[in-house]
């Protein structure tokens, strides 16, 4: 078997999974959502493989549920309500069109999380993220993380990528709430993250998504320039020390605009 | 002697105008010319005597049948809404899926008018695809009957004591564009026009007041509506 036909062999039961099980149906409406305070929701975590889950590993996919929970709550820092969406899981990202998006930002929805299990033997699978706010800046703003080489029911294994986009879509919607003051931590923390997991090697950066990765950075960088372009047309902004760059946009401060 | 003797005449004197009595004869004589005779005169009193009882007949028909209309109007909404109730939890309940939502719709949307106030409703309190669903319907309703669903929408816009929330408000935009809803221009024009207020549109609305990012999208949205209905009033 070539390296190619190893790497692709996953994909292709991948999506035969998705056309063969019954649980890969549409998205249900997320039972728990009501409410006007903005919101992340988290979906199942499921198995996706004919193979069907073994008991101790239905109950780690539910530990990494609840993992997913805890962690984006501790992320949100009290911003977002962190809404566990029993049932609710999608066939794939595809499914998260304009219509999707549109029905997500009228909920007041920043970010939807799922992780699918394609082989739970070998805990291979992927966790996906939909970045609401995003949608305008860097379509189509939704980033799928596969794991491949195991472990992906570790807990500890996903802790930097779930601690990714909580900041980006917080950065996001203040900027786009012309809250720039506020916007421009969460932007930079966001950015900061999100370099780190396209640069990491253990494991590396998942090749498909890199693309959209890198798109989303040059965006999120853009916008933090823009934001404290802004911030500082008050003359009371802590951003007033910053110096521009010589292209004459604004870097994300080393010390003391982060929070 | 005196040449002037008074002379005594005794009598009376009688005036008799004999035209006079020739018009008063004449006049008898038209009107027993034109006096009916026989079966005329007996129809014609038979018609005085009962013109006022016909007329009451007809106005009481005409009220009757107003009535009844009315009432079976009413029975006619009571029984949808019984049929409609099934269906009303079905586009409410959770774990529905986007193409389920539309179906039920669908399939209240063939109610016609008698779904459209549930339509609103589900606007404002149903989940993610409840609401998708009854955005549907009312535009399903408005292909057959425009003018309740135009109504309806037009009245949520026009609202100013926080009935809606800003969601309800787009939504209402929305299906005022697609219908569209002619009528509805001089409303659409004033929600335009009051848009730079922010303060007053957050006092328009129910709930949480409207973050910057969704009044610019309120606003983007009786923009798009607005040019929909000029461009559909100049054809």
């Amino acid at each position: 078997m070539t390296r190619a036909q190893a790497h692709g062999f996953p994909l292709v039961l991948f999506f035969s999974c998705i056309t063969s099980s019954p649980l890969w149906g549409q998205l249900i409406s997320c039972p728990a959502a009501s409410g006007d305070a903005y919101k992340i929701f988290v979906d199942d975590v499921r198995s996706v493989s004919s193979t069907p889950a073994s008991t101790s590993q239905a109950k780690r996919m539910g530990g990494l549920r609840d993992f997913i929970v805890e962690n984006l709550r501790t992320m949100s820092k009290g911003r977002a309500s962190v809404v566990p969406c029993v049932g609710r899981f999608p066939s794939d990202a595809s499914v998260f069109t304009d219509d999707e998006f549109d029905s997500l930002d009228r909920l007041r929805v920043l970010l939807e999380v799922w992780g699918a299990v394609e082989d739970p033997v070998r805990e291979q699978g992927a966790l996906g993220f939909v970045l609401v706010p995003a949608r305008q800046v860097s379509p189509p703003a939704v980033f799928v993380f596969r794991r491949t080489g195991g472990s992906f029911l570790s807990q500890a294994g996903q802790g930097a990528k779930l601690q990714v986009f909580t900041p980006v879509v917080l950065g996001l919607i203040d900027f786009q709430n012309l809250k720039y003051e506020d916007a421009i931590p969460n932007l930079c923390e966001g950015q900061h993250k999100l370099t780190d997991i396209i640069n990491s090697t253990n494991p590396g950066p998942d090749p498909q998504s890199l693309p959209d990765q890198k798109k989303l950075l040059a965006e999120l960088r853009r916008i933090t320039s823009d934001a404290i372009t802004k911030a500082r047309s008050d003359p009371g902004s802590r951003y007033q020390l910053l110096k521009p760059d010589p292209d004459h946009t604004f870097s994300c401060p080393v010390a003391g605009g982060l929070q | 002697m005196d040449t002037n003797t008074p002379i005594q005449v005794t009598g009376t004197l009688q005036v008799q105008d004999s035209s006079l009595e020739e018009r008063l004869k004449k006049v008898e004589e038209k009107l027993s010319s034109d006096k009916p005779s026989g079966a005329r005169a007996l129809v014609l009193d038979l018609v005085k005597a009962l013109l006022p009882g016909i007329v009451l007949a007809v106005i009481g028909y005409a009220l009757n049948d107003t009535v009844s209309h009315a009432l079976q109007e009413r029975q006619l909404q009571l029984d949808a809404i019984k049929e409609m109730k099934s269906l009303t939890a079905d586009l409410q309940q959770q774990n529905l899926t986007r193409d389920q939502a539309q179906a039920k719709a669908a399939e209240l949307a063939a109610f016609g008018e008698y779904a459209v106030p549930f339509f609103i409703n589900v606007e404002e309190i149903g989940n993610e695809y409840g609401i998708a669903g009854a955005e549907a319907g009312l535009r399903m309703v408005a292909h057959s009957k425009p003018q309740p669903v135009c109504e309806a929408v037009a009245a949520v816009i026009r609202n100013r004591t926080g009935l809606y929330k800003w969601q309800t408000h787009y939504a209402a935009l929305d299906v005022i564009g697609a219908v569209p809803c002619s009528d509805s221009l001089t409303d659409v024009g004033f929600y335009q026009a009051n848009f730079d207020r922010l303060s007053g549109l957050s006092n328009w609305v129910r709930g949480d007041k409207p973050e910057p990012r969704e009044l610019a999208r309120l606003k983007d949205k009786s923009k798009e509506t607005l040019e929909l209905l000029n461009r559909h009033m100049s054809q």
